[in-house]
């Protein structure tokens, strides 16, 4: 007979269980048998024959001796722990999960199943140890980490969900969706930077897929990569002209024989010319808010609003860089396009 | 035209080959690539090289035309003597030179590593500031493989092939995404990989594949060695001039010039970077 106190309808010393076919249970990773298969198949047949017949007791008993062979069968221990806790046995029903946690259990299932019935009977405590141990199984289905980490986000524990996610991303560094979460949780905590970092890797696993669509939007209206200041900034646009001027540069004193002393006013002229029409042409094209000539070519008069050049001094800006830049080309190509008319009987 | 497939047929087996022993790449990241618009830009200028190559050198080279074809690569090469005398077509054959290869193993090898990295850089800079550094690492190349290069003049050498500006693209590539891998064919490193997985196999649980004839290589292990492997040789030709018909030295400066990427990228590229995050 089995010592099962009048509280309790799971034996307490297991071991002692006469269902029990191998002395140490197995987990959901270990082989079973074919007639420990066999055996387990039956149980669960009986068990829900006994549950139509309303007989918990019986019910719970082949669960139990299920989970003798396999400590974590998810079926049993999902059907046993339902039942018990809907029988208000529910110390019953965790002692049985913490067996099958505490035997060694990898299952994500068994961890989910852990957590939400830690969670029914309020022990918070342990559910979110069960989340910390799930999110760094090596083989745990990432699905149901993110289901673990939303579970913890809507019941306003975004914290504990980033910790989740984190911990996560240890296992799984190539999981697009979980860094997207990871991205959402740091917003949520008001982390915009880290925020940052976790959407950029997201959107860089990948950017044509719906996560990587989701956080490269995140970044670009949640999070400005280039601030207002910026968008302003002279020396950011000045510095794509320094790079058009480098080009005249390198032709220059190509064109001079490789030599500076002989590049003459000319040439300099000309990658100074190259200088100021890359810095129009910059303007014209992409610094449409940089300073000072977002504050002189704009229509805006409002305090607050960023101006911006209006298009038509854009388009008159873009066309006198053009005629600079090409001016420039010819002031520093001297003897090249010299040649090259020869060439061609110009 | 039997001759021409039979070349190119050639060239592809030579390049198979080579990457038994050298990693070849084919593939920047893991095909699922972070690029904001077609790069258009690289395509054009691959199309262009093979345009010049296939209708203005290759028919000298078939019906073999090799004073025609000598006279092109000196009008049209980069030649430091006709910086000095003005001739030709002077400073423009900096352009010039750079659209010009010398055989079909030189165009395919040159362009496969520009489809390869040149996408990526592309698309951090957009197309147009990329056709600017591109020329612009091309003319860094030219000038300093013959600026550095005792070998007073030149006289009976010219130098042509995208592989200078290439270079230049390469080393951007490395400064912007030293992370990212790259998918390289690689026989001795997928041997090195079987051997590594026989004791993966046999003690742990992983089942990784056996073989795997395609690497994700890092960058940074990949292009970092490049660097090196050329800056060998571009020493001795620094001291002693050159004594073999590849740009050791034009490779390196070209890769240099991959430090003046940060005037060409987009604002929004270069405040990512600034800030550490992924481009």
């Amino acid at each position: 007979m089995e010592a099962v106190p009048p509280n309790s309808l799971v034996p307490q010393n297991p071991s002692d269980h006469p269902s029990s076919i191998s002395d140490t249970p197995k987990t959901i990773h270990d082989p079973l048998t074919p007639a420990e298969a066999q055996r387990i198949e039956k149980l669960l047949n009986y068990a829900e024959v006994a549950m139509h017949r309303r007989n918990l007791e019986t019910a719970v008993r082949a669960w139990t001796a299920v989970l003798e062979i396999r400590i974590d069968h998810p079926e049993a221990l999902a059907k046993a722990t339902k039942a018990l806790y809907d029988g208000y046995f529910t110390e019953d029903a965790w002692t049985l999960m913490l067996r099958a946690l505490r035997g060694g259990s990898t299952s994500a299932t068994v961890f989910l199943l852990g957590i939400e019935l830690a969670e029914k009977i309020g022990r918070w405590r342990e559910a979110d140890e069960i989340r910390m141990r799930l999110a760094r199984l090596p083989d745990a289905d990432p699905e149901i980490i993110l289901k673990a980490a939303q579970q913890l986000r809507d019941s306003g524990h975004p914290e504990n969900a980033v910790k989740l996610l984190e911990t996560a991303l240890t296992r799984h560094p190539e999981n697009q969706t979980l860094w997207r979460y990871l991205g959402d949780g740091y917003r949520q905590t008001r982390h915009a930077k880290l925020a940052a970092v976790a959407y950029d890797r997201a959107a860089r696993l990948g950017p044509r897929t719906e996560d990587g669509k989701k956080a490269e939007a995140a970044l670009q209206n949640e999070i400005p990569i280039v601030s207002e200041r910026e968008q302003r900034s002279f020396l950011l646009a000045f510095r794509e002209a320094v790079a058009v001027s480098l080009l005249f540069l390198v032709l220059g004193f190509q064109d001079a024989g490789l030599d500076f002393s002989q590049m003459g006013r000319s040439r300099w002229l000309g990658i100074g010319l190259s200088l100021l029409g890359g810095y129009l042409l910059v303007t014209a094209t992409s610094g449409s808010r940089q300073q000072p000539f977002g504050r002189w070519f704009s229509n805006q008069s409002g305090e607050g609003e960023s101006p911006e050049i209006t298009a038509e001094a854009r388009t008159a800006l873009g066309l006198m860089g053009g005629i600079l830049l090409m001016v420039a080309f010819r002031l520093v190509l001297p003897i090249g396009l010299s040649l090259l008319a020869d060439k061609w009987g110009i | 035209m039997a001759i021409i497939l039979l070349a190119i047929l050639f060239t592809i087996l030579e390049l198979l080959l080579s990457s038994l022993f050298y990693p070849m790449p084919f593939r920047d990241s893991r095909g699922e690539m972070r690029y904001r618009t077609f790069p258009w830009m690289t395509w054009t200028i691959i199309i262009l090289n093979i345009l010049v190559f296939m209708l203005w050198l290759v028919p000298d080279m078939v019906a073999a035309r090799s004073s025609v074809l000598r006279s092109k690569v000196f009008l049209y090469g980069y030649r430091e003597a006709e910086l000095h005398q003005s001739q030709s077509i002077g400073a423009l054959m900096t352009f010039t030179a750079i659209f010009m290869h010398g055989s079909f193993a030189h165009l395919f090898g040159n362009m496969l590593y520009l489809r390869v990295f040149g996408f990526r850089v592309e698309d951090a800079c957009g197309p147009w500031r990329f056709l600017a550094y591109y020329l612009l690492a091309g003319m860094v190349s030219n000038v300093f493989d013959v600026l550095l290069n005792p070998i007073e003049a030149q006289a009976n050498f010219a130098g042509i092939g995208a592989s200078g500006a290439i270079s230049g693209v390469m080393g951007a590539y490395l400064i912007l995404f030293y992370g990212e891998r790259i998918t390289c064919l690689w026989g001795v490193g997928s041997l090195l990989r079987f051997i590594a997985v026989i004791p993966i196999r046999l003690f742990t649980r992983r089942r990784p594949a056996w073989w795997h004839w395609r690497l994700q290589i890092p960058s940074v292990l990949l292009l970092f060695p490049f660097l090196i492997m050329e800056t060998v040789p571009s020493i001795s030709i620094i001291e002693s001039g050159y004594e073999s018909n590849i740009g050791h030295l034009a490779h390196v400066m070209g890769f240099l010039a991959g430090f003046t990427i940060f005037l060409f990228i987009r604002k929004d590229m270069l405040m990512r970077y600034l800030q550490g995050r992924a481009l």
